[in-house]
């Protein structure tokens, strides 16, 4: 019965851990934005090219990862959609003449510090660094 | 009417122009194959992106898309090529460059597919400047670019082919917008005035409608001569040899378009409505035989001028859509009417339901059913029949199967099978011979394929 308790123990902080662990995505903006907390649907604006400025008026740079699993997991979280999705959008966008897509990373290390040197710039990563100076925007 | 201040297509006139744009198209696709990025190339403020697609079409009868699409063609083709730069935060502008084939349309000839400036002042309010993609539903500003959907036709109950041209593009202005709606989502408008330009109103929707107006024609021109010359109606034959100088002029023409996105993550919902007039004119061309009041045979040619002034009095699209994982549903109802002259006033409309499934990363099925009625309240061809065609002029009823293949993130592969029923769209004067010639049938079937890169 203890071993029984112990591997149901150990499953559900394996289990805790590892959604923790795979789900925590972590919105980032430079750290002279006047915004610290934003609405979900704002984030979901702002990657869509329908919110372009933070609320003092200065211009907000959205950024993104060009794939892999944190872009995936902050496509789904945030805006409703998957991966290929959110490209096809953004593809109809420029072919259309409706706007230009975000500026994209190969690493999250690069994105972050775009965010970090960029006035106005939002990302996100699977972790908060310690090495640059970035915000951690709530997200209600 | 003055037809002499009728102005069709002004950058297109000269040999230089061609030229210029030619020049610039290669520069565009030079500059965007020299980058590394497999994407969008991203230099700086500076974005390129471009597209090729060739398609091939066959039909078991009628004809889709091409002249003699029975016999299969392959003249379905689009080549588009984007640049667009930030010289300002709120400033952007652009320029895509577009050559398309489409049996007589196009030809590859390089034009102008949208350009201009975009000014955003606020997320509530931004204005656009230039030659901008005209919103109709859902899909219209996209309809050139294969790659944003599953299918390789729009469906034509609402995306009509030969239409294209009259709903590509207006040149003029927008002014958009953004609105949080707190709790109830948010909500996109944008509001447009301009003109519109037909590049080539010969062939297409406008060459089919010229040419079935010089037929229908005949018979009152027969009467006019045969008063004119004093002689019996019933010796006077009248043979339409065709059209020329065709022109199409939209003075002005404005719209809106509005979408909710409600706080249901994948739904969207929203109407357009594109109002205003359009003028034609052109001249027929007929053989004349008669035997005149003195007995005598007379053959001549008589070259006959025709302008006259036509309103949109409202084309409405109310559109759905609903994305929930892999799945896509969309729905479009379309009502079109039009002030006719003469004739009165007429209400056309069409609608579809459409169903897209990303089954994997690399395959996506989709399907579609669309119905078109030329006269809304006529669904059963009772004025077709009148004006001795068949009934089956008066719908056309469309069940689509898509398949799309993504072999890798800059390469896709499409096959789709339609199974018609009714030939409303086809063109007019192509449904008047193919009805007299007993050519056309009311069950078809088509097939299409598509391949397309881009970057």
């Amino acid at each position: 019965m203890r071993y029984i308790k112990n591997f149901a123990f150990m499953a559900l902080f394996l289990a805790s851990g590892a959604i923790g662990w795979s789900a925590e995505i972590f919105v980032l903006a430079n750290k002279n934005v006047p915004d610290k907390t934003l609405e979900r649907e704002s984030i979901e604006r702002i990657y869509l090219g329908k919110k372009s400025q933070w609320s003092d008026g200065t211009r907000i740079v959205p950024v993104v990862l060009k794939s892999g699993p944190t872009h995936s997991a902050f496509v789904k979280k945030f805006l409703d959609r998957d991966a290929s999705q959110f490209s096809t959008f953004w593809k109809q966008a420029v072919f259309t003449g409706r706007g230009m897509p975000p500026k994209s990373f190969e690493t999250e290390a690069e994105l972050i510090e775009f965010v970090s040197d960029t006035p106005g710039a939002i990302g996100y990563a699977s972790f908060i660094p310690m090495s640059k100076p970035v915000s951690r925007i709530a997200v209600k | 009417m003055v037809v002499s201040n009728i102005r069709v297509l002004p950058i297109f006139r000269t040999r230089a122009t061609k030229r210029w744009e030619t020049l610039v198209f290669a520069l565009c696709i030079l500059i965007a194959a020299s980058t590394r990025q497999t994407a969008f190339a991203q230099m700086q403020n500076l974005y390129v992106s471009g597209f090729a697609s060739q398609g091939f079409v066959t039909t078991s009868a009628n004809q889709l898309l091409v002249d003699r699409s029975s016999k299969g063609s392959f003249e379905y083709n689009e080549v588009g090529t984007t640049v667009q730069a930030n010289p300002t935060d709120r400033l952007r502008v652009g320029i895509q460059f577009l050559a398309r084939d489409l049996g007589l349309e196009g030809n590859n000839q390089v034009y102008i597919d949208w350009a201009g400036g975009d000014y955003q002042w606020r997320d509530y309010l931004g204005v656009r400047v230039g030659k901008i993609k005209l919103p109709l539903g859902f899909y219209n500003q996209g309809r050139d670019i294969d790659m944003l959907r599953t299918c390789v036709l729009l469906p034509q109950s609402v995306y009509n082919e030969g239409l294209r041209d009259f709903v590509l593009a207006h040149e003029g202005m927008s002014l958009y917008g953004n609105l949080p709606l707190r709790k109830s989502g948010y909500f996109d408008y944008e509001l447009w005035c301009g003109t519109l330009n037909i590049p080539n109103p010969k062939n297409g929707f406008w060459g089919g409608s010229f040419g079935l107006g010089g037929v229908n024609s005949a018979y009152p021109i027969a009467l006019q001569i045969a008063n004119e010359y004093g002689a019996d109606s019933s010796s006077v034959s009248v043979e339409y040899l065709g059209s020329s100088d065709e022109k199409v002029f939209f003075p002005v023409v404005y719209g809106g378009a509005f979408t909710w996105s409600p706080p249901v993550p994948g739904l969207r919902l929203g109407t357009t409505v594109i109002v205003g007039e359009f003028e034609l004119s052109n001249s027929w061309q007929y053989a004349i035989s008669l035997i005149d009041s003195n007995g005598n045979p007379r053959d001549f040619t008589r070259q006959v001028h025709y302008n006259d002034e036509f309103d949109i009095d409202q084309m409405w699209t109310f559109s759905g859509e609903y994305t929930w994982r892999c799945l896509t549903a969309a729905a479009e109802f379309n009502s079109n009417v039009m002030n006719e002259g003469n004739s009165g006033t007429n209400r056309e409309e069409g609608y579809y339901g459409m169903l897209n499934c990303r089954t994997n990363k690399w395959l996506t099925c989709g399907a579609y059913y669309g119905i078109y009625y030329p006269r809304a309240n006529d669904h059963r061809g009772h004025f077709a029949v009148e004006q001795g065609l068949p009934d089956y002029v008066g719908w056309e009823k469309d069940l689509v199967l898509s398949t799309r293949i993504d072999v890798n993130p800059n390469m896709m592969v499409k096959a789709e099978y339609h199974y018609l029923d009714g030939v409303a769209l086809r063109e007019g004067q192509v449904i008047y011979d193919g009805a007299r010639e007993g050519t056309l049938d009311r069950y078809w079937h088509a097939l299409l394929l598509k391949t397309t890169v881009h970057f």
